[in-house]
């Protein structure tokens, strides 16, 4: 019998009471409790979401695939093969490289002759949803137009030209030196080359410039104005700094002015792809 | 030694839907009758449930397989069981005399009068657990409403076990003042 007046015991007392209750509370341990099998239908429904390891590690892949620029995306493949068959080329979906940068809001269309894929083309994803119809033709219509203007000798020669003086002016410095020059006429002879190497960087940013715009003009024609300066505009709302230009391109800005302003001779306009 | 059951959880994480259904078949119940004694409602406990397994299909790639499944799926279930239980505040809801009755047939049934009484001294636990913090109804919950030893708890809640004994001794600390408060309120 517990002691009352012991309050070591009072406690135990106490103690005793409370897990008690608690074990009252939470009752005895059930053995089991089975559900209907509705409980299991409910519960698969749910489960469709999940895949299995080789699905999950396949649609790494072709993510990883599509962020290297795999396979063209189908509605990028069909805005290029209607956009060839408008100007007038065989179409093929080999020249187009499509990546996807997950991280990034603008698209960009980026041109070069020494790759394989001569016209690139980064989208920022999901693709479909952030890419406008519009958009989408004018970075097409941009890259194609630009290559066709850059695949011509006279934008290849006088590039090639202009590029060798930098490598030239390097080597004649190099013999300048082993010739036993002295040091003033050797400063001369870099001041010279650093000089020259800037002029040879303007020109050919001129030149590429000047190819970006006249690029431009084919794009209108192929697109009609209204279509090309919807899609620039659409563009420049995706950039934070639409007028910043890059070495040897036009600003967004400026192509604005050009497309949408009356700088593109009216003349050649063919409202081709819209409809 | 591969047994049936780790076939099963092998084929499961594949994604096989008939591999879970059957580790469903096999645990469900139990599942079922470990989160009705935690929340003491029905609809509550089956989608604790149903979560439960949904989060052990997920999990299921992951899974060593070779190590025994329930302590794992039970893990499982008290977690996703006492965050649901916190988020639905369901411990601020009276108890219903119908689920008593239910739940209590199902292990030893007793006399009306019994159960009226049995009620009201759960309803004060109930109103006491309702005023603690959520930290202290954790342990309380898992302590005596999973019969998990402190080292058990520790490893379920992902805590030191000095923190489980001392958020435990609190608690009673607590509920023992409250309890010696409060008197019947049905």
């Amino acid at each position: 019998m517990m002691n009352e007046g012991n309050p070591a015991e009072k406690e135990q007392g106490k103690r005793t009471n409370l897990e008690e209750r608690l074990t009252a509370f939470y009752g005895p341990a059930l053995p089991e409790y089975p559900l209907p099998p509705t409980s299991w239908q409910a519960l698969r429904s749910q489960l469709r979401g999940r895949r299995s390891p080789r699905f999950r590690f396949m649609r790494r892949w072709r993510l990883r695939r599509a962020r290297r620029g795999g396979r063209l995306p189908a509605f990028v493949q069909t805005a290029f093969a209607r956009m060839m068959y408008e100007v007038r080329l065989p179409f093929s979906a080999s020249m187009v490289h499509c990546s996807i940068r997950p991280h990034s809001r603008v698209p960009q269309v980026y041109v070069s002759l020494l790759r394989r894929r001569h016209i690139r083309l980064q989208l920022p994803s999901p693709i479909e949803e952030t890419i406008e119809p519009s958009m989408l033709d004018v970075l097409l219509a941009t890259g194609l137009a630009r290559f066709l203007s850059m695949r011509r000798p006279a934008y290849i020669l006088p590039r090639l030209l202009l590029l060798s003086i930098i490598p030239f002016a390097c080597i004649a410095l190099v013999l300048l030196r082993f010739a036993g020059f002295t040091l003033p006429i050797l400063l001369i002879a870099i001041g010279l080359c650093v000089i020259l190497s800037i002029g040879a960087i303007f020109l050919l940013d001129r030149q590429r410039r000047a190819m970006a715009a006249r690029a431009d003009n084919l794009m209108v024609q192929w697109l009609g104005r209204g279509h090309a300066c919807r899609g620039l505009h659409a563009l420049a709302g995706r950039y934070r700094a639409p007028s910043r230009r890059r070495l040897g391109d036009l600003s967004l800005t400026e192509r604005i002015g050009r497309v949408c302003g009356t700088q593109v001779p009216l003349e050649h306009e063919r409202l081709t792809l819209v409809k | 030694m591969i047994t049936r059951e780790d076939d099963l959880i092998k084929r499961a994480a594949y994604g096989d839907q008939e591999a879970f259904r059957q580790l469903w078949e096999n645990h469900h119940a139990v599942a079922m009758a470990s989160a009705l004694r935690l929340c003491h409602q029905r609809n509550l406990a089956e989608e604790i449930t149903q979560g439960a397994f949904l989060l052990a299909w997920r999990g299921l790639p992951r899974f060593q397989v070779g190590s025994p499944f329930r302590p794992w799926l039970m893990r499982i279930l008290y977690r996703h069981a006492l965050d649901v239980i916190e988020k639905q505040r369901s411990y601020l809801q009276p108890i219903s005399l119908d689920e008593v009755v239910e739940i209590e047939s199902q292990s030893s049934p007793c006399s009306p009068i019994d159960l009226q009484e049995q009620i009201c001294r759960r309803e004060e636990v109930r109103q006491a657990l309702a005023k603690l913090n959520a930290e202290q109804r954790r342990v309380i919950a898992l302590r005596y409403g999973a019969d998990l030893t402190e080292l058990d708890i520790a490893s379920v809640l992902g805590w030191p076990v000095g923190t489980v004994k001392s958020r435990l001794n609190r608690a009673r600390e607590r509920l023992r003042t409250l309890l010696m408060d409060e008197g019947c309120k049905l």
